[in-house]
């Protein structure tokens, strides 16, 4: 069972597909791996792709982003690769795909997460004074959101995503402590904005 | 100063708020807290913020993007490409052999049967003959596409192409209802700084690819290959090259006096699936070639509703597998190219010639064609607009002037009433208050035409803005190219701005008559959602125009009527401000 870790790692061993020692063929190992890549994709892309959306903004390079970062979890479980937590490994492949995706064209992008910037919506909702106080509260969270660096807004991103600091500091490559400080400052930044 | 009563840095306090501390840690921060109001503020400030970005960042954010433009259609190819192993091609060699031969018995001796092919294969190679005739090839692709339509019910392809012309190079995505026989196609190109639009290279091309009787929309289908063999071997100018090597098989055909001096197409030769093909024109330097880079036949009902509903409304492609008929003997059949990108280049022509207001001109989607219709002023205005939308060669065009509209349809409009006359019988609502401001005939005259001519601008804006949103859904606008996304977009805002200045300046005029219209509570915030819908503005824009023309112009001439006239102006008015209100 052990000559091949790559089948049995994953988040918990929730992707176990049947007994590894079964895999008798190269061509059925293959499968296997696929399988398992599929349904780490399946679970995943949706997080991942808003997450790289977020970063890039563009739903083409989000799309392309995603995918990759899913291929490459395939190369590198076949090369026998040791990954303890395929999400933050992903979400790690995923952020920096983003970033130098977003570092190759140049200019900075603003940061908008009311989603406004996206297309003609037609969102009816019935009670127009809760709407105003929605509109309200999301034009807040944007102009909060404008005044975090980068670091501070993605750590905020994947917290929210569930991440916890140590996955974080996994993702962005920087410390735990790093990740704590920056995400303290986002908060009360941030905090000064919402209320 | 006891350990309990230092303060716990920020950091700990975070960890704490999020429930990341080890136990230890947990005890010693939660003695202090516990005595301390301003510590414990603080964490409970951190969780609340916490609470808050997520589920700004769950439920306002993460709905608000646009759908993956692909629904991850590539994934899976890419990912069974990347999962291939060369044990799977003896698989996939008996199960072709089963299919082709349909002698179910023979597959028991597949295996044996496989490895004679092969060695025949082998034979063959070294002889440097072909394996089998370009229109057995094609005769296998045909039945072998349909055979992986059989496995899926209701199937849907989903393709995704390359198409180099020249040094520039197009990404085309299309999906294809194969049993409704319908198509879309989306345009992507690989480097949208270098490449110019499809709009632009692609009128030239389909005309070549009409001319030479050859399925532009479809240039991989294996039908519309066997079509243009065909043919021309009954033409009897078939001069074949059959090529096979490193899973592939190649045939050329070279006709240098011919239109298409050279077409080459490239099957798989596991199933004989077509994955590219190349043309080159008679006197024309660039060779056009298409390469499939994902295929993937599924069901109809797993692909995205946006383009289920794309697909629902799409234009209807020609059968394949019958190319004889379609798309040879047929050019009809042959769809025009890349119509998506047409309509909008079209829409956007007329837009910035003023023409897509007060139903002047209308462009509608035909079955394999764009159509602009329109009466125009004059003739230098046919010509200006004519001139416009010259680029695209895929539409249909037929502007008439007024006269020979006339002309067209003497009848019709002989029996319709002469707009002018209707309304000069009657009374406006505003007589007085009309004869008091303006005590000359011919002023009042001009502000009255000026008055009506706002209201009606605007509300011409109003049913361009809500044509636009109709052709136009938000999820089919995330699934357009990055350029004819941001010319719906900018055509939008162009209406939206428009009618906003046109109703400003009525409100003004009419505001010595008939009163202010009120402004928003809130001054310029934005207190509405900062989008406008259409479909609400249109009816009230509608309405203005009503009651403005019977306040000015023509109403029942009751006294009593101004009073209400005017409350329903203000009113009106007021709702349309607040809907167009500026975005800050």
């Amino acid at each position: 069972m052990a000559s091949i870790p790559p089948l049995m790692e994953s988040d918990g061993g929730l992707y176990l597909v049947g007994d590894a020692s079964c895999a008798h063929s190269v061509a059925e190992k293959q499968r296997r791996l696929a399988q398992v890549v599929e349904l780490h994709f399946e679970e995943l892309r949706r997080p991942v792709y808003s997450y790289a959306f977020s970063i890039c903004r563009s739903p083409e390079r989000a799309e392309e982003i995603t995918q990759d970062a899913f291929l490459r979890l395939h190369t590198s479980l076949q090369s026998g690769e040791n990954i303890s937590s395929v999400r933050s490994w992903v979400f790690r492949v995923a952020h920096n795909l983003a970033i130098n995706d977003a570092k190759k064209r140049r200019f900075e992008l603003p940061c908008r997460m009311d989603g406004q910037d996206i297309a003609m919506r037609s969102d009816n909702l019935p009670d127009p004074e809760q709407q105003m106080l929605r509109e309200e509260r999301k034009n807040q969270f944007q102009r909060g959101l404008e005044t975090l660096t980068e670091n501070q807004r993605y750590c905020l991103q994947l917290r929210a995503e569930g991440f916890q600091a140590k996955q974080i500091a996994e993702i962005l490559k920087i410390s735990r402590g790093g990740v704590v400080d920056t995400l303290q400052r986002a908060m009360k930044r941030l905090r000064k904005a919402i209320v | 100063m006891s350990a309990r009563n230092r303060h716990p840095l920020p950091e700990e306090l975070l960890l704490a708020a999020l429930g990341e501390l080890s136990a230890e840690e947990e005890a010693r921060v939660q003695a202090h807290v516990a005595g301390c109001p301003d510590c414990m503020a603080q964490v409970a400030e951190f969780q609340e913020t916490d609470r808050e970005f997520s589920a700004h960042y769950q439920l306002v954010f993460k709905p608000s993007i646009p759908p993956p433009p692909g629904a991850f259609h590539e994934f899976r190819s890419a990912l069974n490409a990347k999962a291939a192993v060369p044990a799977s091609l003896s698989a996939r060699w008996r199960s072709y052999l089963a299919n082709c031969l349909r002698m179910p018995r023979l597959a028991r001796v597949v295996p044996v049967a496989g490895a004679a092919v092969l060695v025949l294969v082998a034979v063959v190679r070294l002889s440097q003959t072909p394996v089998v005739s370009a229109g057995e090839i094609f005769r296998r692709a045909v039945a072998s596409e349909r055979d992986s339509f059989s496995k899926v019910s209701h199937s849907a392809v989903y393709q995704k192409l390359r198409v180099r012309i020249g040094r520039s190079s197009l990404t085309k995505v299309v999906y294809r209802d194969v049993d409704g026989h319908r198509r879309v196609n989306h345009w992507a190109a690989s480097d949208p700084n270098s490449v110019p639009s499809p709009t632009v290279i692609a009128p030239d091309l389909s005309r070549e690819f009409r001319a030479a009787r050859l399925d532009w929309d479809d240039p991989l289908s294996p039908g519309a290959m066997q079509g243009w063999l065909t043919g021309r071997e009954r033409a009897g100018q078939a001069r074949e090259e059959i090529r096979e090597e490193a899973g592939t098989i190649t045939v050329t055909t070279r006709e240098p006096s011919a239109a298409v001096t050279e077409a080459q197409f490239v099957v798989r030769s596991a199933d004989y699936h077509p994955v590219s093909a190349l043309y080159r024109f008679q006197g024309q330097a660039d060779d056009v070639e298409f390469t499939e880079v994902a295929y993937e036949v599924r069901s109809l009902e797993t692909l995205d509703a946006s383009i289920r509903s794309e697909l629902s409304a799409g234009s209807p492609s020609p059968v394949t597998g019958s190319a004889s008929t379609s798309a040879l003997a047929s050019p009809h059949a042959e769809a025009a190219a890349n119509l998506d990108e047409v309509e909008i280049g079209a829409l956007y022509a007329l837009h910035q010639h003023n023409a897509d207001l007060g139903g002047e001109t209308e462009v509608t989607r035909q079955p394999g064609a764009v159509r602009v219709t329109g009466v125009v002023v004059s003739d230098r205005r046919k010509a200006e607009l004519r001139g416009a939308l010259a680029p695209f060669a895929e539409l249909r065009v037929e502007l008439y002037t007024a006269q020979e509209a006339a002309d067209r349809q003497a009848r019709a409009i002989a029996s319709a009433p002469d707009p002018a006359s209707a309304p000069v019988a009657r009374v406006p609502a505003l007589r007085d208050a009309l004869a008091a401001r303006f005590p000359d005939q011919a002023s009042r005259d001009s502000f009255v035409l000026d008055v009506l001519d706002c209201s009606q601008q605007a509300l011409a804006h109003g049913f361009a803005l809500q044509g636009l949103a109709g052709r136009y859904s938000p999820s089919s606008v995330a699934a357009l190219s990055p350029d004819a996304r941001a010319e719906v977009r900018s055509m939008s805002a162009d209406h939206v701005g428009a009618m906003r200045k046109r109703l400003e300046s009525l409100f003004e005029r009419l505001a010595p008559l008939a009163g202010e219209v009120q402004t928003p509570a809130g001054g310029g915030e934005n207190s509405g959602s900062g989008q406008v819908e259409p479909s609400t503005l249109v009816p009230d824009l509608q309405q203005l125009d009503r009651i403005i023309g019977r306040l000015v112009s023509a109403s029942d001439g009751v006294e009593a009527e101004a009073d209400n006239l005017v409350r329903e102006y203000r009113q009106v008015g007021a709702r349309l401000r607040q809907a167009l209100q500026p975005r800050k």
